[in-house]
């Protein structure tokens, strides 16, 4: 039976499901209770890290030398610290540290590395070679040896900065607590990765026959890659975003940890975990609270990107 | 194949002149010098000056630079550390490595073999509360910061109960292994049991295991002889990341346990300008990661018949 070819051709956004995959994804996350629990705690986390100087009961570094170690009372409900500093306070200004390392590190990740994988694997030919190259060589580094060098070499510089440019970045860098070069060193690394992914969904998506109908039709590369190349490649980065936040928190704590992120008084998780580990037999509140801070922290959002991956991923939606 | 295998070593020196290149100009570009401890006593200017010329940062960076370079190369000889009098960084890497060495190993040997029974636990029960529970726990693991994990065992396991020695190292097989090597392996474990959960329930459906469940076979022996060795493929892939990972990133839960590794010895050389022993521990990592990377890729190879007579 010859079939005639309709009238109008049917565009992309009329499917008969009529939803599309970005809605899909919802509908299904919010049938997943922990996702949504996740995704509560970190809203939550992010209206704490806003508000942190109207809802901290003390000062982050509000020194008390009458009140040393002391266990959760009703006056300091999660206790005081070596120097008297409330527990509570600084776990809450902890917050920003810690998820303005996440968002920042994260936002410079996805700044490097979707527009060169999206150039690799668009472009392809010697072009895709080189840069495969150059991304292989910089695997080969060690990542957290990597951002430790790199921090260092920032941190040093920023000591000596001067010019327009340089008060610029000494001021940046105070206003957050001295993590200028944890999100750079962090930024300049993690790159690789996301670089990879996308270039690996690129070349997927590039034998797709629509997008040589696209072509056909006389549309331009940035038009393609725009308008149909970016979002079939969306949800892995939305993915692999979700779950780099607490790599990042964790890089970032542990290098507090070790004394070489944040510079004190500013409160870190990590350097707050540091600090504890001393008086851990006595005092063991002290640990406790940032360690069940940052653990809950990196659950949700791993929960989330869990559940996002599974909400996005088109073989589960059969 | 070989030409495979040769191209992927001849490309590991490159990487390694590109890693040495990088490491030593941004070590040469961070200011400060070894000399000048923080804290320390003042170093007279003429001492300085001695240092600077027994250890040649007298000399053009150039010629440091190539000075360096053709130490490695023709005598593998990494220099001399500079805070520790004496030593040279080959005898710190003899030294220290080893332990970093064993102990991701033990790490590497927990987590493979209780990751692998967690994912096949998990595949089997799936969507029972076992399988929820087992979930569940991987994600915990994979949040949980080895430096958290350490920390909270040394509390519980050597100072509240006293079962365990807090800190130190005797060996591998040694009780003090216990805790630094359990709190590197839980985020392994983690993986592995996840990635095992996931192929095993790949493999659990295909048509060849339903033929041997209908031929009359004993279920185990469906599991362990005909879905495992095809199921493990995508995990000796993460086994192996993850084993780069505990083995170049230990130097928290060394530095907790007083493990005495690398990893631990490189985050003080960074803060003393320790310009040998950071380039010698970059480089010996960066060996380690590739060196890994192709191994895994080789094991893939082997264990793919697919892959081996395509």
């Amino acid at each position: 039976m010859p079939e005639t070819l309709p009238a109008t051709i049917p565009t992309v956004a009329s499917t008969p499901r009529g939803r599309s995959l970005g809605q899909r994804a919802f509908q299904r996350l919010r049938r997943n209770p922990i996702a949504l629990l996740s995704l509560t705690y970190i809203v939550g986390l992010v209206l704490v890290a806003l508000l942190a100087p109207v809802i901290a009961p003390y000062g982050y570094a509000a020194v008390d030398f009458t009140a040393i170690t002391q266990a959760p009372s009703e006056k300091h409900w999660l206790g005081t610290d070596q120097l008297g500093r409330d527990v509570l306070s600084r776990l809450i200004h902890g917050t920003r540290v810690s998820l303005s390392v996440a968002f920042v590190a994260q936002a410079i990740i996805l700044l490097i590395g979707v527009p060169i994988g999206l150039a690799s694997g668009y472009i392809g030919g010697r072009f895709d070679l080189v840069v495969q190259r150059v991304v292989d060589v910089l695997y080969a580094f060690p990542s957290l040896l990597f951002v430790i060098i790199v921090m260092t070499f920032i941190q040093a510089n920023l000591r000596t900065a001067s010019g327009p440019f340089g008060e610029l970045l000494v001021q940046a860098n105070r206003a957050t607590g001295g993590l200028l070069g944890v999100f750079i060193a962090l930024g300049l690394i993690f790159w690789l990765t996301v670089a990879r992914l996308v270039r690996a969904e690129v070349l997927k998506v590039k034998t797709n026959d629509y997008i040589d109908g696209a072509r056909s039709l006389g549309a331009s590369d940035w038009q393609i890659i725009r308008r149909h190349v970016f979002p079939n490649v969306l949800p892995p980065i939305i993915v692999a975003t979700t779950l780099g936040l607490p790599a990042a928190i964790m890089i970032e704590a542990g290098l507090s940890f070790l004394g070489l992120g944040v510079a004190p008084p500013t409160p870190s998780w990590g350097l707050m975990i540091a600090d504890a580990v001393p008086s851990i037999r006595g005092h063991p509140h002290m640990i406790l609270a940032p360690a069940v801070a940052l653990s809950l922290t990196l659950l949700a959002f791993n929960f989330l990107g869990d559940a996002l991956r599974d909400a996005i991923d088109p073989w589960m939606s059969r | 194949m070989t030409t495979y295998v040769l191209q992927r070593v001849a490309l590991l020196v490159p990487s390694l002149l590109v890693v040495y290149t990088i490491t030593f100009f941004l070590m040469q570009a961070t200011p400060g010098s070894p000399w000048n401890d923080d804290g320390g006593r003042p170093i007279p200017p003429q001492v300085v000056e001695r240092l600077n010329e027994r250890y040649g940062l007298d000399r053009p960076i150039w010629e440091q630079y190539t000075t360096f370079l053709w130490g490695i190369v023709s005598r593998g000889d990494l220099g001399d550390s500079y805070t520790r009098v004496g030593q040279s960084v080959n005898t710190i890497i003899r030294n220290f490595f080893p332990v970093s060495l064993q102990l991701g190993l033990v790490a590497m040997a927990i987590a493979v073999v209780f990751g692998i029974t967690l994912g096949i636990v998990s595949a089997v029960n799936h969507n029972t509360w076992v399988d929820r529970l087992a979930t569940f726990l991987s994600i915990v693991g994979i949040s949980t910061p080895n430096y958290v994990v350490a920390t909270v065992l040394v509390v519980l396991l050597a100072v509240t109960l006293g079962w365990l020695p807090t800190s130190g190292w005797d060996g591998p097989f040694s009780r003090r292994v216990i805790i630094p090597a359990s709190a590197l392996a839980l985020a392994p474990m983690a993986l592995i049991a996840r990635y095992t959960r996931a192929s095993m329930l790949e493999t659990l459906r295909l048509d060849y295991v339903r033929t041997a469940r209908a031929k009359g076979l004993r279920g185990q022996l469906i599991l362990i002889r005909h879905c495992l060795p095809n199921a493990l493929m995508p995990v000796v892939t993460v086994a192996g990341v993850a084993f780069t990972e505990v083995v170049t990133g230990s130097f928290f839960v060394e530095t907790i346990t007083g493990v005495p590794g690398i990893g631990r010895y490189f985050v003080t050389s960074v803060t003393a300008r320790d310009y040998p022993v950071i380039i010698g521990t970059t480089l010996l990592f960066a060996t380690v990661v590739m060196i890994m990377n192709l191994l895994v890729d080789l094991l893939y190879f082997f264990i793919n018949p697919k892959l081996r007579y395509a």
